[in-house]
């Protein structure tokens, strides 16, 4: 037998075996969203580099992003919770719509702030009361809200937009405008501290480790103790809960209560999660992931725009661009 | 003498009594003589703004016939959906039909089915030619896209703007209704200094379309002027051109409130309207005097034409569009002098398979 064979492997000082620095580089959780961004960004840079490669076209595209990445962070706990929220989209019309309504009547800003942010939490109270009390999961419950939510925000605004308030106040000149330092939209500094607080949730909390033992084996979590039905309905009203940080800042910046608001936003929010590498079985998820795939979406669509892409390929291409992501991800995971 | 005092007593008595009786019959001719049993369903395409005063019109008229009318409509512009509450208007008979029928070429059987059972329909809005329906209420798509191109060159040739390219956008890239203002629009444009930009999707939600516009006007920084062909793109534009101080002017469609206010405002510089009061109005109109009156079912096209709102002009449909009253006030009046008699105003149905063909379209 070689000495070479005989030889142990090298050990660093904690000893523990060394890796090369890919090595390390493939065991980041959000590594393969990370990676699908990059590629994205080089073939964005190659292809319509004059306009994509500015810092405008990044401060606009950050933005349009956002509000999915505000609501992808709840999401990502609803997921590794082993559940789908499909109402997120008409959540953001109603509770946008109301606060609009609060507004035109004159009711203080902080006040309809308020009303936002309550009727937001109370329907995903309500999505996961139904669902404990039903016994039924909340993709089927949130089936229904999502057509109950949208249709009470069409009776009260009457299928109209909402306008006719003061904008010249603090709340649309600041919160729907960009910070004077970096020229960044306030909508992506709120993704940004919500991300930042749904990472610590998720990853260092005692709520966040139940919400993935949920996802990850419910009967094993039953037995050990874990308050299954509180904890669903915590995850659900959290995420009414952000849902309505994301209307609140989408209000400033959009100015009008419109009740088209939100009309398809669930499958951007989910995929965005998916894409930033939350199981859809559920048992994990990324917070950071789940924002990286938000901006991955708006990548590609602004991309399609950049390159003048014809509107009946568009549509086809975001499809695609997401597998590649989705499989990107698979992959270098896999490797890892 | 006494007879004459007695005859003539009698005369102010008897006119006294009369007056009331004949001030009734007066108050019963407005509003309308009580026809609730006969009713009416519009099926809409969707439900929002615009759709909403074409529902004003269609109730207004169904008030003013003393007909019930009952108006159908989903935020989702959904075409199963709609398809279905046209289904459900003939199972539950109602006794004339009027319909938004989007996109023309689903509608065959549904609208087939109708004509078979004998149910008087009119369209709305949308062609649907493949079909037989016989009435249809609306504007000249294609048209509107020819008016709405050559205020655009007047807009910018008075801002001193003589050639660059121009940024269309299309919010359904399906709407065959949005594809013939896009084809009119680019007609007008032909021959001009003036580069059409291939047409972009922009999508419906707001937020979506403000996104993409976004993206749109950032792949060409030296734009002239955006055309949005669908009624959410000025408020956008126009909130776009003032974040981003852009020169280009903004065009598109509808008289939205929003719409009126980015023209006052000077962020908008010219916005077309198709008066869909008139889209709800005229169709149940025509089905109410067909079924009240039992004369013949109105054939044909009733041709809404095209206006033209500019800074010069807002003023006066601001209030229309905001107030119902003033908007009803003024279609009364426009009807009394332009649809008086509704087969006479009527075009020949098959004038809406040419487009293109020269329009009497007056323009404002």
């Amino acid at each position: 037998m070689s000495e070479s064979a005989l030889k142990a492997p090298a050990r660093n000082e904690q000893g523990e075996p060394s890796r090369s620095f890919l090595q390390r580089l493939l065991q980041i959780d959000e590594i393969g969203v990370i990676g699908a961004l990059v590629i994205l960004i080089v073939l964005l840079s190659v292809t319509a580099g004059d306009k994509f490669l500015t810092t405008q076209n990044f401060i606009n595209v950050s933005r349009q992003a956002s509000y999915v990445a505000i609501m992808a962070v709840g999401m990502v706990f609803v997921i590794a919770m082993g559940d789908i929220d499909l109402s997120v989209g008409s959540i953001w019309m109603l509770s946008s719509v109301m606060m609009a309504i609060a507004l035109r009547d004159n009711y203080h800003i902080l006040i309809a702030v308020a009303v936002c942010m309550i009727v937001a939490t109370v329907c995903g109270l309500v999505n996961g009361a139904l669902s404990v009390a039903l016994g039924i999961p909340t993709i089927i419950v949130t089936l229904g809200t999502l057509s109950l939510y949208r249709g009470l925000g069409l009776v009260v605004t009457n299928a109209t937009p909402v306008s006719g308030y003061n904008l010249d106040t603090w709340f649309f000149q600041w919160i729907g405008g960009r910070d004077p330092v970096f020229g960044v939209w306030i909508s992506v500094w709120a993704a940004i501290i919500v991300g930042i607080f749904g990472w610590i949730l998720f990853n260092h909390t005692a709520f966040g480790r139940r919400v993935q033992a949920i996802g990850s084996n419910r009967q094993a979590a039953l037995f050990s103790g874990i308050r299954i039905a509180r904890t669903r309905i915590m995850v659900m009203t959290l995420m009414g809960f952000i849902v309505g940080i994301a209307a609140v800042v989408a209000l400033a910046f959009n100015r009008n209560g419109s009740p088209t608001v939100g009309v398809g936003t669930e499958l951007s929010v989910i995929a965005a999660t998916i894409i930033g590498g939350t199981a859809l079985s559920g048992g994990s998820g990324s917070v950071l992931g789940a924002i990286l795939g938000a901006l991955i979406i708006a990548l590609i669509q602004n991309g399609l725009a950049l390159l003048a892409v014809p509107p009946a390929w568009s549509t086809a291409v975001t499809g695609i661009v997401i597998i590649v992501a989705v499989t990107l991800d698979y992959f270098i995971k896999r490797r890892a | 003498m006494n007879r004459l005092r007695t005859l003539l007593a009698s005369a102010v008595v008897g006119t006294l009594l009369a007056g009331p009786v004949i001030g009734t019959m007066a108050q019963d001719a407005t509003p309308a003589a009580d026809h609730s049993d006969i009713e009416i369903a519009y099926v809409l395409h969707g439900l929002n703004a615009f759709t909403e005063r074409i529902k004003t019109g269609a109730e207004d008229a169904g008030r003013d016939y003393g007909v019930t009318v009952e108006v159908f409509g989903d935020a989702s512009f959904d075409t199963p959906t709609h398809q279905a509450f046209f289904d459900a208007a003939m199972q539950r008979g109602f006794d004339g039909i009027a319909v938004i029928p989007l996109p023309g070429d689903q509608w065959i059987t549904p609208i087939q089915q109708a004509t078979d059972a004998g149910i008087p329909l009119v369209g709305a809005n949308i062609t649907a030619l493949e079909t037989a329906l016989t009435a249809w209420v609306g504007q000249d798509e294609y048209n509107s896209g020819v008016i709405l191109g050559g205020q655009m060159i007047d807009q910018l040739e008075k801002a001193g703007v003589t050639e660059g390219k121009v940024a269309v956008g299309i919010c359904s890239a399906a709407a065959t209704a949005l594809q013939d203002r896009d084809h009119g629009l680019r007609k007008a444009f032909e021959g001009s200094n003036y580069e059409v930009l291939p047409t972009q999707e922009v999508l419906i939600p707001v937020p979506d379309n403000y996104g993409r516009w976004e993206n749109v006007m950032a792949a060409n920084p030296d734009a002239v002027a955006a055309v949005g062909l669908c009624s959410i793109d000025i408020p956008n534009l126009a909130q776009l051109k003032e974040r981003t101080g852009g020169a280009w002017l903004v065009g598109g469609y509808d008289l939205d409130p929003p719409t009126l206010q980015a023209i006052k405002d000077g962020w908008a510089a010219v916005t077309v309207g198709q008066q869909e009061y008139l889209q709800g109005y005229l169709p149940v109109r025509a089905l109410a005097e067909h079924l009240i009156n039992g004369t013949p079912m109105v054939e044909g096209w009733l041709e809404g034409p095209t206006e033209v709102v500019t800074i010069d002009n807002v003023d006066a449909y601001v209030s229309r569009q905001t107030d119902n009253q003033v908007q009803y006030d003024y279609y009364q009046e426009y009807m009394d002098e332009n649809f008086a008699d509704l087969q006479a105003s009527a075009r020949p149905y098959d004038d809406l398979a040419h487009p293109g063909m020269p329009r009497a379209t007056p323009t404002p």
